[in-house]
């Protein structure tokens, strides 16, 4: 989501929220730091923190409560996301406030933690917690600018969930050429005379026989084409480089009789598909793979957070 | 080559509900998803049933407890965060872990068998004769906590530390004599306001002011929160009394009002009450006419050719913290010679016992002859009863007649006699000797025998709640507290410096000055610059715990602590 | 001159004496003509009960007549709505999305339908929604339209008695009922140079036949007729003309005074309306729909020019006959003024196009659509959350791909765009993609899948789905079928001189109850299609897929404004680059 003016009014609410809890915090555990002298209700607990963590005084309960009901609200948004056609607000609107809301996360967390991690299973809980904020502001980080780059440089893009099933139609697209190609369909055709690479040495000074184009071209089919479409990682192929692609199709259709120039370049445009699609995928992962981090670890946040409120409550009832 | 919308939208023909099979990004993220949630829970539960407890810990137990740090039922009895216990699945639980929830608790009783317990604290302390442990505190803790809502964990803390359960400030001064006992017992704050655990590895700290003025500096959480027990015992002495509690020390007592009600206020600068010897109508008890404004007139006789001086008679102990008690011999005795005959330099009468001065004076003449026989060598017969009987005469020419008389002089009157009860307004050089009475309470025996003379009660200790000792005031000149000490023309002259005064140095650093200062500095050189930067900076301790124990040990136990300390710290 | 005309190849071949004896109408056409054009144009069939004659969906050229026998028509494609799988919520949470067709309520189709509760076939008969079934007996003709505009057929044809029907080419039928006479463009692009008929007695036939069987029913399924009483609806009957048109025949003209209220018999009558931007098309109308009453209503002239798309059969109710039926019954009139009322609004809030003179604007279609799903590149995160969200909404079918051309920086995504100028809708068989008062085009539950139009869509945003169904074997529908030909056979009889069938004239039990009987149900798995397209999410008041976009990248705005306004505003090419600074697109959401 990209930051626009619309995020405005939430980064204020967020620096207000943020100032007003260090008011308190420092209020209420370092009264010294403030300039002026600002007392608080005497409801929101001692004075000195009882231990050294703040988190068991009345203030700090309330920051950590207040945490914890954003982390409850953010989770919310996978469930937001599923339940696409509940009017309960925009998802944008949810959004904004999932972003917005965790960031006032940061400073709460550290109010309620005293800017102290406690012990393992505290720490444990600050890790889990810095793991799903840095996955977060990656994310949103890389939504700033990666679709703009996807824009520009995937002139046809497909889409994404697609590419496994638009593959194996160019698979397909190819093997119905070498099909069509294929002299033992076609018993009249002389048999594949050479190899690709002897033909595309040869220098061609005569129009070339249609026959011999097409056996250059089946061979150039089965031999580079095909695999690269039908390999899973396209990017070390040959074929995979933009440049080098270019100068082999055009190297082919040298070799080739100008009929079977469409064949060509219906070639080129496939394996111009699929490294397109291949450069999709990059990109799409960049753009989505935050989320492989974010989304799982922020359950283990919510679970652990869950266990520690449940162990802080009962050790602090007795 | 341009596409159209419908070519674009022909290659997706046959594969339009894609999105009901996740793809492998949303795949992965499903599996890590339910890896990570599946994880955590395990970790949870794992942890909970099998793991070590300490990782729950906020922060590392302290040194003192470290021993328990795997066993957090052991203080947070019934704590524990039993997940099958709440899902009401204890039988489960039991089969899962071989043992219920119930039956963890009886374990820390195994577990405390080696610690010391309140037993031994005990006995360390009823080594002192005075100290009864007996059954009145025992009493006392038994309706403490039927009466005072202890937490679950002051319970568990109590299990070990039994003899420190109450707050007793006063103790040492009403625990120890038998007057009617009041305690002043805190019951809404449980020990763990004051001894935050979880700090850290190393020893617990001492609770810090902060800890006493959470409810001390508010005269509402004060009240709520002190519970007053009274027990049996005599009334309180209405005007301080000084009292020696078996270890040797004489220690004034300050009156107490009953019920007692603590003040409330911010700090030792702040409000802090007067110490009890302040109050107006209290006067020294100790039973001695002195009088420290004519010792130091110019007519007084230079003693070792120089002006007398506090220092002539207090004279600092062998440990530095405290003074040597006044003593005749060694104070007095050089002006105030107890010689009687001017041409018997030797001779003089013994201090101390009546008695021995009665049988003393009625043998005189023997006295007299073994002076002669053994400072001036007279062995023959007739000169001995020679010289006795000179010296008599002249003692009865002195008007000392009779031994009665002789007795009359020595006791009461002096020599040449005089008037009882005077002040001297000026040193009576005119008198040769002076009478017990000038400096003694001194009683006449109703029928025959010697008279008696009371004891002098001189207080050893003034500051019997806190501990405090010379020591780290060696820099001061002793007027710079004990300013009064040179008007004072009485014995009943409390002498020593009021809590305001010490506030000029016992205060925080950036304090501000309460009042102006009350003592002139009379020290002189390094130790005045000293003294006066820290009556301009303040910043000398000043916490509570400098001077108060809220458990109360006895105060002796806590002198000898903090002369051990002062100690350490002197050069 | 080859030999333009096409010759059936199955069934027996017909002499010309055969062929009278058959078709006695056609012994009115000259003999010449018979001879040179009829031989082998039509050939005799002889089906045995349970034989199919055609499925819905097929495309065909031939018409068929009945010369003795019965047959049952009807859609076999499921009557049905795709729905999502019922399930408890938290399942459904879990699990992905499957989706199956159910039967759609009875009552969806009449009270949201202006057509009434018939799906208007390619026959003499109606088929009632409800149950989509009917017969018919000897001398009847059916398959009139495919025969002449190929269009596919439009319901499944059984034999439920053993029937010989004559099957026959155009050219038959033409010389029964009468040459239309063809468009411009059919005649520029045909070689076939088609002979010229009059047409015969059978044409007449056939009007009486439908005055007498339709007619009441199709002016009854027009709701504001619904309140009329039996005695007037005979009225209409006698009083109503039948009127034929051309392919490209205007029926009025805009401007033109209201001189009659018009009920389409069979065939497709486009109404567009010319505006200072251009002609834009209003909408189709199909068999069993009506217009010209807002002229009527309220005096004007016609707000919209009427033209028959291709051979159109009327009823026309003049203007005596219209306001008599207005007088008689304030009701209609009330209800007819609601139902102008609303149309002109509606006529009145579509605006005139700015005219962005673009070449990849116009190249696109962009400018004849309405309203369009653009995808801004820059924002979206291509999460997908719009397809999710369509398929949600439309019982887990998306109608929706995230894929297609790129306008600048949006990207015009695969879904209905509302054209101007409806080309899908023309060529259904059985009407059941239409629009409403609204722009939303709808596909009504009795589509029968036969991909029409898809093919026509230019955008390819109507996708056929296939479901896999289950479906009760035939031998049950042909119990249903018998019962109801024996219903029929008696019907006529006893009602036969009375005035017309009520609208629906054959009682026919509902399949639940017949088929409970002894007939053992083996439920047989077939793989049906239908066709789904954008539905703007009439119901609710912002897209699903616009609504579930988290990136505010997804919206449905009118092009021309917005683009003119986004993208005229800063030239069509620069980016704005710090937008973040300039504020946000404004985005607009039309429904």
């Amino acid at each position: 989501m990209i930051l626009d003016r619309r995020h405005l009014p939430w980064a204020f609410l967020v620096l207000f929220a943020t100032a007003v809890a260090a008011l308190f915090y420092l209020a209420n555990f370092h009264p010294k730091l403030l300039p002026i002298p600002f007392a608080l209700p005497p409801l929101l607990g001692p004075i000195p923190p009882v231990r050294n963590t703040v988190g068991g005084t009345p203030l700090g309960l309330i920051f950590g409560t207040l945490a914890f009901m954003i982390f409850l609200f953010a989770s919310a948004m996978g469930a937001r996301k599923k339940r696409r056609l509940w009017r309960i607000g925009s998802v944008q609107t949810w959004l904004r406030a999932h972003i917005w809301l965790s960031i006032l996360t940061i400073p709460l967390i550290l109010f309620h933690s005293g800017f102290a991690l406690g012990g393992p299973m505290t720490s444990t809980l600050a890790a889990v917690y810095a793991i799903v904020m840095a996955s977060g502001f990656f994310g949103l980080a890389m939504q700033q600018f990666m679709p703009r780059v996807m824009t520009e440089s995937l002139p046809r893009e497909v889409v994404f969930e697609q590419i496994p099933h638009i593959r194996t139609l160019l698979v397909d697209f190819a093997e119905k050429l070498k099909k069509q190609l294929d002299p033992a369909e076609k018993p009249a055709a002389k048999p594949p005379a050479t190899a690709a690479s002897e033909g595309a040495v040869a220098v061609i000074e005569a129009p070339l026989a249609v026959e011999d184009s097409q056996s250059v071209i089946l061979d150039f089919l089965s031999r580079e084409c095909l695999p690269y479409l039908k390999k899973g990682r396209g990017e070390q192929h040959r074929l995979g480089d933009q440049k080098l692609s270019d100068d082999i199709f055009r190297l082919l259709k040298l070799n080739t009789a100008e009929d079977l120039h469409g064949k060509v370049d219906e070639m080129q445009s496939w394996c111009d598909d699929r490294r397109l699609m291949d450069l999709q995928m990059r990109l799409h992962h960049w753009l989505h793979g935050w989320l492989i981090f974010h989304v799982p670890f922020s359950v283990a946040l919510l679970v652990l957070t869950l266990w520690h409120a449940w162990i802080a409550m009962t050790y602090l009832q007795s | 080559m341009r596409r159209t919308a419908k070519q674009i939208a022909e290659k997706y023909k046959g594969n339009l509900d894609y999105f009901r099979k996740p793809h492998y990004l949303r795949r992965l993220r499903g599996w890590c998803f339910a890896l990570v949630a599946l994880g955590s829970i395990l970790a949870a539960l794992g942890f909970r049933y099998y793991g070590r407890q300490e990782f729950f810990n906020t922060g590392p137990l302290s040194s003192n407890h470290a021993q328990f740090a795997n066993r957090c039922e052991v203080c947070h009895d019934q704590a524990e965060p039993d997940l099958l216990k709440v899902l009401h699945l204890d039988a489960l639980g039991e089969r899962v872990h071989g043992f219920s929830s119930a039956s963890l608790k009886e374990l820390p009783g195994e577990a405390m068998r080696h610690l010391p317990t309140a037993g031994d604290v005990r006995a360390g302390a009823a080594a002192l004769a005075h100290l009864e442990p007996g059954k009145r505190v025992e009493g006392i803790a038994r309706k403490f906590l039927e009466d005072t809502t202890l937490s679950k964990m002051d319970r568990a803390c109590i299990t070990c530390h039994e003899a420190q359960r109450l707050h007793q400030p006063q103790s040492a001064a009403l625990g120890l004599r038998p007057v009617s006992r009041e305690l002043s017992l805190v019951h809404a704050a449980g020990c763990a306001s004051c001894h935050p655990e979880h700090t850290g590895p190393a020893a617990m700290k001492l609770p810090t002011s902060a800890s006493c003025q959470s409810c001390h500096a508010s005269a509402p959480e004060l009240k709520q929160n002190l519970l007053l027990v009274k027990t049996d015992g005599d009334a309180p002495a209405s005007a301080g009394e000084i009292r020696d509690l078996g270890d040797g020390v004489r220690r004034f007592l300050p009156p107490r009002q009953v019920p007692h009600q603590p003040a409330s206020f911010l700090s030792f600068e702040q409000g802090h009450p007067r110490f009890g010897y302040e109050s107006p109508h209290l006067r020294d008890p100790g039973a001695i006419r002195f009088n420290h404004w004519r010792h130091g007139q110019s007519d007084i006789p230079k003693v070792d050719g120089r002006a007398l001086d506090c220092a002539d008679c207090h004279k600092p102990g062998s440990d530095g913290a405290f003074y040597q008690p006044i003593n005749f011999e060694q104070h007095c005795v050089k002006c105030h010679s107890l010689h009687f005959d001017p041409d018997v330099p030797t001779l003089a009468i013994p201090h101390g016992d009546p008695e021995k001065v009665r049988a003393y004076l009625r043998s005189l003449a023997s006295q007299y002859a073994d002076y002669a026989l053994n400072n001036r060598n007279i062995t023959d017969r007739a000169e001995l009863k020679l010289f006795v009987n000179t010296q008599l005469e002249k003692l009865q020419a002195r008007g000392m007649n009779t031994v009665k008389e002789l007795e009359q002089r020595v006791f009461f009157t002096g020599d040449p006699p005089e008037v009882p009860g005077r002040v001297l307004t000026r040193s009576n050089k005119a008198q040769f000797f002076a009478g017990c009475a000038k400096c003694h309470e001194v009683e006449r025996a109703e029928i025959a025998g010697a008279p008696t003379i009371q004891p002098t009660n001189l207080a050893d200790r003034w500051l019997t709640r806190g501990p405090f000792t010379h020591l780290p005031h060696a820099h001061l000149a002793c007027l710079d507290c004990h300013g009064a000490a040179p008007g004072s023309k009485a014995t009943s002259d409390i002498l020593l410096p009021a809590q305001s005064s010490c506030t000029e140095c016992h205060r925080s650093l950036d304090g501000d000055r309460v009042e102006p200062l009350k003592i002139v500095a009379t020290a002189e050189g390094a130790r005045a610059e000293l003294a006066a930067k820290q009556r301009r900076e303040g910043g000398i301790a000043a916490d509570c715990q400098s001077c108060h124990r809220y458990h109360a040990p006895t105060d002796a136990d806590l002198v000898l602590e903090l002369a051990a300390q002062a100690k350490s710290l002197s050069p | 001159m080859e030999s333009a005309i096409e010759k059936l190849t199955t069934g027996e071949l017909l002499t010309i004496q055969e062929l009278i004896g058959c078709l006695p109408a056609l012994a009115e056409v000259p003999a010449t003509l018979l001879e040179k054009y009829a031989l082998g144009a039509a050939v005799r069939r002889r089906f045995r009960a349970g034989d199919i004659v055609c499925r819905e969906g097929e495309y065909g050229s031939t018409a068929f007549f009945i010369v003795s026998g019965h047959v049952e028509i009807f859609i076999e494609n499921p009557l049905a709505a795709v729905r999502t799988k019922p399930g408890s919520a938290w399942r459904s949470f879990l699990r992905r999305m499957t989706s199956v067709l159910v039967p759609g309520e009875p009552d969806l189709g009449s009270e949201s339908s202006d057509a009434g509760g018939f799906i208007p076939i390619d026959a003499s008969v109606d088929l009632p929604r409800t149950t989509p079934l009917a017969y018919l007996g000897a001398g009847e003709l059916f398959g009139e339209m495919t025969c002449r505009t190929f269009q596919p057929r439009s319901a499944t044809v059984r034999v439920s008695e053993d029937c010989v029907m004559v099957e026959m080419l155009r050219v038959i039928l033409d010389m029964l009922v009468g040459t239309r006479d063809p468009d411009a463009e059919t005649k520029a692009t045909t070689k076939v140079r088609a002979p010229t008929f009059k047409g015969t007695s059978f044409k007449k036939h056939l009007d009486d036949q439908y005055r007498e069987r339709s007619l009441v029913g199709h002016l009854r399924a027009v709701p504001l007729f619904a309140t009329l009483d039996l005695e007037f609806f005979n009225f209409l009957r006698e009083r109503a003309e039948l009127v034929s048109c051309n392919k490209g025949q205007a029926i009025c003209q805009q401007g033109e005074a209201a001189d009659a209220f018009y009920l389409i018999r069979t065939g497709l009558v486009r109404v567009a309306q010319s505006m200072p931007g251009g002609e834009m098309v209003r909408t189709y109308l199909k068999r069993g729909e009506y217009f010209g009453e807002i002229g009527l209503l309220f005096d004007q002239t016609r707000n919209a020019t009427c033209s028959a798309l291709d051979a159109v059969d009327l009823v026309k109710i003049d203007r005596e006959c219209f306001q008599l039926m207005l007088e008689k019954f304030p009701v209609v009139r009330a209800t007819l003024e609601d139902v102008a009322k609303k149309r002109m609004e509606a006529a009145r809030q579509r605006k005139l196009p700015a005219g962005l003179q673009l070449d990849e604007f116009l190249s696109q279609g962009l400018f004849e659509a309405q309203n369009l799903l653009l995808i801004d590149l820059d924002n979206c995160t291509r999460c997908d959350a719009c397809v999710n969200a369509c398929a949600d909404a439309h019982d887990g079918v998306t109608r929706l791909i995230r894929d297609g051309l790129r306008y600048d920086r949006y990207l015009v995504a695969t879904a209905c765009r509302s054209c101007r100028d409806p080309l899908c809708m023309t060529q259904c068989p059985v009407g059941s993609i239409r629009r409403k008062e609204s722009l939303e085009i709808l596909i009504e539950d009795w589509c029968i899948g036969c991909g029409k139009c898809a093919e026509l869509c230019p955008y390819g945003n109507i996708n056929m789905h296939s479901f896999e169904v289950k479906k009760e074997p035939a031998a049950v529908k042909t119990v249903v079928a018998k019962q109801a030909v024996v219903a029929a056979k008696n019907a006529p009889v006893a009602a036969a001189p009375a005035p017309p069938a009520p609208p629906k004239p054959v009682p026919v039990p509902t399949p639940a109850p017949a088929a409970k009987p002894p007939v053992k149900k083996v439920r047989k798995t077939v793989t049906v299609s239908k066709a789904t397209t954008c539905d703007l999410c009439t119901e609710l008041s912002i897209p699903s897929c616009v609504y579930a976009c988290p990136h505010d990248a997804a919206m449905r705005v009118d092009p021309t404004e917005f683009l003119a306004k986004q993208i005229g505003s800063r030239g069509s090419q620069g980016r704005v680059r710090m937008r973040w600074l300039s504020g946000a697109d404004e985005k607009r959401t039309t429904h």
